[in-house]
């Protein structure tokens, strides 16, 4: 009898207790999880949102084009009239195939900001301009030399 | 009995398990959602401020008008009329490459006329030609139609610009042989409320009506000049005066009577 006794199992105080503090644990691992993910995933979209907000309160515009053919100093000046600062890649196209590149002009907020290029454009000839931002918006302008 | 209230209680694990599974499922993905929420509440209020800018973007439209301040001067003028339904804020000027910040901001209200000032375009020692343009504060860009040439010469220089041509028709009248008579045309114009001499022509009359080209250059569109005719000399009241206005076509005819 007495070894009966002693080989008698847990009580069931015990068992209760572990069983509960496995539960906890677990749950609170889950939960743990479980929120860490969601908070994971609302920053993502949040982040994503913002970039698109900062996408659709972009603006700005090509405000004058000139060229000196004095210096062949050509000369784009943009506006960012929006509300936050942008960064552009300028493009210039030169009927006759000349292409030129600036990359990375930072405009703030409410600034004009002008870009100049080196060209020796011959007369009577279209150049195409193009501000690409790196937000993906485009501006075009045109100008003629006479 | 031990067994008896387990079998009573059968499922409570279940039951507590599920509550405590939705629990975590809504205190983790609610606040996610509400997140989300509030983000997609700020991206459409955006998109809705955006597309009322663009709106009030649209409706501004400004009629730029330059001119040279006077005959001689190395100046302009530069007059904007709002013939858009939005306030418009002016912030620049362009002539040329040349800019002219307006500080502070001009802003021109619908169906008003404003001059922004008076620019120096920086005139050199040769003929040139000027280009003007204004700028908003949202970022449109009004042009001057036409472009003003400054003609350079040795030693001065002066405005190229469209003239007026007041065509003075002097009418003798029923007269088949009316005597020969001079007649003194005067234009004037207006500076600050009084009339002062800008050109002044003679012309002899032979007989019959005659027209004296009166091609002078004057400047400004809706700026007001007066044309007075006298007969001989200017000791007699004049036998025509009337206003002519700078507008949409600058020819204009005054008609003075000889016989009266």
């Amino acid at each position: 009898m007495s070894i009966k006794t002693k080989r008698r199992g847990l009580s069931p105080v015990i068992a209760t207790i572990i069983l509960t503090a496995a539960v906890i644990t677990l749950g609170a691992v889950a939960w743990a999880y479980a929120k860490n993910a969601g908070s994971l995933m609302a920053n993502d979209y949040i982040e994503e949102v913002i970039d698109e907000v900062e996408n659709i309160v972009e603006r700005y515009t090509i405000e004058k084009i000139y060229f000196n053919d004095a210096t062949n100093n050509f000369t784009v000046w943009v506006y960012n009239y929006g509300s936050i600062s942008l960064t552009i890649d300028t493009y210039i196209s030169v009927t006759n195939g000349q292409t030129y590149t600036r990359s990375g002009t930072l405009i703030n907020a409410r600034e004009l900001k002008s870009i100049s290029f080196n060209i020796d454009i011959p007369n009577d000839t279209i150049v195409n301009i193009t501000c690409f931002s790196r937000r993906s918006n485009r501006e075009i302008g045109r100008y003629y030399v006479p | 009995m031990m067994n008896k209230d387990f079998k009573k209680r059968n499922g409570i694990a279940t039951i507590i398990g599920t509550i405590l599974f939705i629990g975590i499922m809504f205190s983790s993905i609610i606040p996610m959602y509400i997140s989300m929420k509030q983000a997609d509440t700020v991206y459409d209020q955006k998109l809705i401020e955006m597309n009322r800018l663009d709106q009030e973007r649209q409706r501004e439209n400004v009629a730029v008008s330059s001119f040279p301040t006077s005959v001689i001067g190395n100046t302009i003028t530069v007059e904007a009329y709002n013939i858009g339904s939005a306030d418009v804020k002016l912030v620049r000027v362009w002539i040329n490459d040349k800019l002219f910040t307006l500080d502070p901001p001009k802003v021109v209200k619908p169906f008003m006329k404003s001059t922004l000032g008076y620019f120096n375009p920086g005139i050199a020692n040769m003929s040139m030609d000027f280009d003007t343009t204004l700028v908003s504060d949202k970022g449109n860009v009004f042009a001057d139609p036409y472009t003003l040439s400054y003609i350079w010469y040795e030693g001065g220089g002066f405005w190229d610009v469209d003239a007026i041509l007041v065509n003075v028709l002097i009418d003798a009248g029923n007269y088949k042989n009316p005597p020969n008579e001079n007649y003194l045309v005067q234009l004037n114009y207006n500076v600050n409320g009084t009339w002062a001499l800008l050109e002044e022509s003679s012309i002899a009359m032979k007989g019959g009506a005659t027209i004296k080209p009166h091609d002078v250059t004057v400047y400004g569109f809706g700026q007001v000049y007066q044309v007075l005719v006298y007969k001989n000399n200017k000791n007699n009241p004049p036998i025509a005066d009337e206003i002519v206005e700078i507008g949409n076509t600058n020819i204009h005819w005054v008609t003075a009577y000889g016989y009266k």
